[in-house]
């Protein structure tokens, strides 16, 4: 690499760092003109919330509130399906939707979303390229099911109730989170577990 | 009383040289140090950013970088060169945020990648930056500061030694030594190997 | 493999696949190919290229491909964009590299209604997303990593040596310690903490290992931990996040 080219190159790339962060600095003139004027005290509760949530040290934070308040959720839930599910591969579910039979070395996983009232809902994952797969309610009670036959591995998934993807599954493995948001994790062929 | 607005204000101070805002600033017209930190504030996150590689730390320290400025004002010279002056607190403040974080370390979020012309020069800058900006990491704080002072605010030799409180020629061995570094971490990690197409 | 013979491979294969028209059940490459012309791409005889390379390596599904070209002739992003997402995994490909988590990744942006400029590029700010450049990275990372602790090994004809990996298996390694990368990063974790990455990615392929036809079998799960160490893990993220 030429000696003038790697000059450049160091210019550039820290002036791109920069460009790329400029707006961090929007109205930072204001803000300390605002802090040496006593007007707002730094330590107000508009700061406090804002740091609280800012990306670096908020995130954290505000992301253990959500995950807390709907595991709370998922508590009263999993005690109310904890009634309805069948496991996964055996026994009679109570509501079944129609699949072909799962072939050979494949185990029947059920999806199962309380949504009374929806429309429509439908689980998209990393086995159906993220198409939506149908679930159905024939009985009418607002418990939506479908059974979909999947080979041993983990796959990534989440539901869509009238359009709004729900990634936390009462019923997962894990979470993780993809593109902001979470999605749910199963591994289907846990030994001792299905088909 | 005439009350100016906000935009005139701007304008009045927009259109004073860096000495009279100084002078202003130190009468205690914080308004004028506004402007101060609107002229100086990409230089000096530049600079946090540099030593710092992180964007949250550095955003932080920018920030505070102006209020300490302010408060010091009074032992600024007139006659020296303000940012230098600036940059010295910059520096040691970064300097202070290494030393801590040696303790408590924090990482930062990867950079947005914004669309281009041609997608294929997107992806390839993009991934050849993100190399510079790897080997830029691996550099030792202490070859990495001269060379983000050189090579992003431009500044002297001279002024380099000044702020960093260390013999000229300390600084010139330490950016030659550093881009020698840097290159070799840039070539092992493939960067020519991005530039074609 | 050296690259022009891969090429002329590709080629090949292609032609036959294309003469044939019924490989593949489904999609043909042949399809994806007319699909890719209808998107008029600046780049289109390198991709068509790699693709062919990835067609040929079994790396990519003719029936994948064909529905992520669709989506993206169907999406209202830019041109530009539609041709970096696609550009990535062909540059992916020539690099060597398995792509089933990018065509994921791009699948499950797509079905969201992510722009393309954050699945291609991902963002800053309040919420990390990790695009498709960065997690090619990230596989390479990977990759150069499980090299580099002698896990897998070309000899000179392009045959793999004793003690290593076949193809199929290394990708699937490499696709899996990746993507716990990638999770652990989106999820708002720090790079230093080597041994939490470690303890992830150990789960992973335990778990993987553990199941009934396990997708990864458990001698590779216990080679690829015993040679690698947290901080090798921690090194992967660092060139990534910069």
């Amino acid at each position: 690499m030429r000696e003038d080219s790697l000059d450049q190159l160091l210019r550039d790339t820290l002036k791109q760092e920069v460009s790329q962060e400029a707006f961090r600095l929007e109205g930072l003139e204001d803000r300390v003109v605002t802090e040496l004027a006593g007007r707002v005290p730094r330590s107000g509760l508009g700061d406090l919330l804002k740091r609280l949530l800012a990306p670096t040290r908020g995130a954290r934070i505000a992301q253990l509130a959500v995950v807390g308040a709907t595991a709370a959720i998922f508590l009263v839930l999993g005690a109310f399906l904890g009634e309805r599910i069948a496991p996964v591969g055996g026994g009679a579910p109570r509501h079944s939707t129609p699949v072909a039979a799962a072939p050979a070395g494949e185990d029947e996983v059920l999806f199962i979303m309380p949504a009374p009232g929806a429309k429509s809902v439908a689980v998209v994952g990393n086995f159906n390229g993220w198409s939506p797969t149908p679930l159905s309610d024939p009985d009418g009670d607002g418990i939506w099911t479908a059974r979909i036959p999947l080979s041993p591995g983990r796959y990534e998934y989440a539901f869509v109730v009238d359009g709004h993807w729900w990634g936390q599954d009462p019923l997962a493995d894990d979470y993780v989170r993809s593109f902001g948001q979470y999605n749910s994790v199963r591994y289907v062929g846990r030994v001792g577990e299905g088909a | 009383m005439y009350i100016r607005s906000k935009e005139e204000k701007d304008g009045v101070y927009h259109n004073l040289n860096e000495v009279d805002l100084l002078r202003a600033s130190l009468a205690g017209d914080t308004e004028a140090w506004g402007e101060i930190v609107l002229r100086y504030k990409d230089a000096v996150f530049g600079l946090c950013l540099g030593f710092l590689r992180n964007r949250a730390d550095a955003e932080d320290l920018t920030h505070d970088t102006f209020i300490r400025a302010y408060e010091n004002l009074r032992r600024y010279r007139l006659d020296k060169k303000f940012s230098t002056w600036l940059f010295t607190i910059a520096s040691n403040l970064s300097r202070n945020r290494l030393r801590h974080r040696r303790y408590h370390p924090v990482v930062s979020p990867p950079e947005q990648m914004t669309g281009g012309i041609d997608p294929a020069a997107v992806v390839a800058r993009e991934a050849r930056h993100a190399r510079v900006k790897a080997a830029l990491d691996e550099l030792p704080h202490g070859y990495r500061a001269p060379l983000v002072l050189r090579y992003y605010n431009e500044l002297s030799y001279k002024e380099i030694a000044e702020v960093l409180s260390l013999p000229e020629g300390t600084v010139k061995t330490r950016i030659h030594r550093a881009k020698v570094m840097l290159k070799e971490r840039m070539e092992r990690n493939g960067v020519m190997e991005y530039e074609r197409g | 493999m050296n690259r022009g013979f891969g090429i002329l491979v590709a080629l090949l294969l292609g032609a036959v696949i294309l003469a044939s028209g019924t490989a593949f059940g489904g999609a043909t490459p042949g399809d994806v190919y007319r699909a890719l012309s209808g998107l008029e791409l600046a780049h289109h005889d390198e991709i068509v290229q790699a693709f062919g390379i990835g067609f040929s390596l079994g790396r990519l599904s003719p029936d994948r491909m064909i529905q992520l070209v669709n989506r993206l002739a169907a999406d209202g992003g830019t041109q530009a964009d539609k041709e970096g997402i696609l550009l990535v995994v062909a540059r992916a490909l020539e690099d060597d590299l398995p792509v089933d988590l990018l065509i994921d990744k791009a699948e499950e942006g797509l079905a969201r209604n992510i722009p393309l400029g954050v699945i291609l590029n991902g963002t800053v700010g309040e919420t990390r997303i990790l695009g498709l450049v960065q997690r090619k990275q990230i596989l390479e990372g990977v990759r150069d990593l499980l090299y580099s602790k002698g896990i897998f090994c070309v000899s000179g004809k392009g045959q793999a040596v004793a003690t290593s990996l076949p193809i199929e298996r290394f990708d699937r390694i490499v696709t899996e310690i990746a993507d716990v990368l990638c999770d652990y990063t989106e999820s708002g974790g720090s790079p230093f903490d080597g041994h939490l990455i470690y303890e992830q990615v150990r789960i992973r392929l335990e778990t993987l290992s553990q199941l009934r036809e396990p997708p990864i079998l458990a001698e590779d799960a216990a080679l690829v931990l015993e040679r690698i160490e947290p901080g090798d893990l921690t090194s992967v993220i660092l060139k990534v996040l910069g």
